[in-house]
């Protein structure tokens, strides 16, 4: 029998099986958004389709509009989402025109498409630059050789900045300043089974989120990583990095760019480390000192915040409209809806329980 | 020796080292290089400890979550998922942690 959907959404299914199984929801701070997002879906659907005809309408080339767009793992945590949301106004009879909902999704997907070049939904890895790029980041880079020591210093810049850009941007929308990618495959060169890994920490400062990042004295980290003998696999989001093999003992090469400035001594590397250590327990804390209200309040921000240069291009405001923060004053989460405790579901369960069923028969209409 | 607690092992490796149970957000625990971090769930409040931690061992988590992301690019071991580290391992006891089998075993 023919599909009457996209095949997208099969790949999509696939790669969220797989990370469902691999994730406890219990662990998700600071608040479970799946029982957030009921109360506004409708109005994120309809605000995502207002961007995207607006955008249409300016009739600015496509390929402009992919660049405003934030990091591939980003707009795949936005869809991940967006189905759930769309599912909400399924169950809650919310009037929102399915024709409308099709095309907020394959203008995401298609924007995705353009930034990753295959394995769109990261079933196995983030592949999100071309070969050429590759060779251009190979070549322009001064390499330093790496070391146990360096490995485990890198490991505490990613313990550093991963938890900051956590605290920053909470547990959904992390991937906004978080991405992984690779493994890039190299030439025998450098060994006998060499790959380039690509940590990318952005947003380091959100001040329009969080004013006391004003201070802070770093915004943007990318660590390049050549290691030899090492598997690596990427599960949906770029951060859910498995690695097999010791990343200590393999590290072959390694670069840290900060703010365009290269680090290559392990005193500063391990200095940058301990500030942002620091720096993040603090901003945890602050979260942590925010009411329910204030909190929810900071989600919905947080969800506008990662599509702020779309948004902007569009001509809309990215901060969130008066209604959002009206529909969710006062109100408790909305528990029970989504099975969040069970653990170890079949795919079965995932396309029925998360919306997946319903976003097919979205496009079976 | 048969194991005091079984979980998922998340992040390769074997080590020995003292047990301390960490409660979130709380200000300035006793914590030494190489003691094994047995909490709940890691949170950012626990980050300058999960740096020096010889091992992380948690209640609840799965091969995503935020301690097993961390280990792995830390090089430590790691095991999330016992259900109840936090109830059978105690301050101060000896343990070696294997994080490949998913064990924890007393020494």
């Amino acid at each position: 029998m023919t599909k009457k959907y996209p095949k997208w959404i099969d790949e999509y299914a696939n790669s969220v099986h797989r990370l469902f199984k691999n994730m406890d929801f219990r662990t998700l701070q600071p608040l479970n958004c799946f029982q957030l997002h009921p109360l506004y879906s409708d109005l994120w659907i309809r605000f995502l389709f207002l961007a995207i005809r607006r955008l249409k309408e300016k009739k600015l080339a496509f390929n402009k509009a992919v660049e405003v767009f934030p990091n591939p793992t980003s707009i795949r945590a936005i869809i991940k989402f967006l189905i759930p949301h769309y599912y909400n106004t399924v169950l809650d009879h919310k009037d929102v025109d399915p024709k409308k909902v099709r095309e907020v999704f394959n203008f995401l997907i298609k924007v995705l498409k353009a930034k990753n070049h295959r394995d769109i939904f990261a079933y196995q890895e983030n592949i999100c630059h071309t070969k050429s790029e590759i060779l251009n980041i190979i070549n322009k880079i001064e390499w330093y050789e790496g070391n146990p020591m360096m490995a485990r210093a890198l490991g505490q810049l990613y313990l550093g900045a991963s938890t900051l850009i956590n605290g920053l941007m909470n547990d959904w929308c992390t991937d906004c300043g978080l991405d992984v990618w690779g493994p890039y495959k190299l030439s025998k060169k450098y060994g006998h089974s060499p790959i380039l890994v690509i940590r990318d920490f952005n947003y380091l400062q959100p001040v329009e989120l969080w004013s006391a990042t004003r201070g802070h004295r770093v915004n943007h980290i990318t660590v390049y990583a050549i290691y030899n003998n090492v598997e690596m696999k990427v599960g949906y989001f770029g951060c859910h990095t498995i690695f097999k093999g010791d990343l200590a003992k393999n590290l072959i090469k390694y670069a840290v760019k900060v703010d365009g400035k290269f680090l290559y001594k392990l005193d500063e590397i391990e200095k940058l480390s301990r500030s942002l250590i620091k720096l993040s327990a603090q901003q945890y804390q602050r979260v942590r000192n925010l009411n329910f209200e204030a909190l929810k309040r900071k989600i919905i921000q947080q969800e506008f915040f990662q599509l702020k240069s779309f948004f902007q291009i569009a001509g809309l405001d990215y901060h969130p409209p008066s209604s959002f923060y009206k529909r969710i004053k006062n109100k408790k989460l909305m528990k029970g809806r989504y099975p969040l405790d069970t653990q170890a579901m079949s795919g079965k369960q995932i396309d029925k329980h998360f919306g997946i069923n319903t976003l097919r028969d979205l496009y079976s209409k | 020796m048969k194991p005091l607690l079984k979980g998922l092992g998340v992040s390769p490796g074997q080590v020995q080292g003292k047990v301390r149970i960490i409660k979130s957000g709380k200000k300035n625990p006793q914590f030494n290089s190489g003691n094994i971090l047995v909490t709940h769930i890691t949170d950012p409040s626990m980050v300058p400890l999960m740096a020096r931690a010889g091992a992380i061992v948690c209640d609840i988590g799965g091969m995503t979550s935020h301690p097993s992301i961390v280990s792995r690019e830390l090089g430590i071991p790691c095991i999330v998922n016992t259900k109840k580290a936090t109830q059978v391992l105690k301050n101060g006891m000896q343990v070696s942690v294997d994080g490949t089998k998913g064990m924890v075993k007393m020494l």
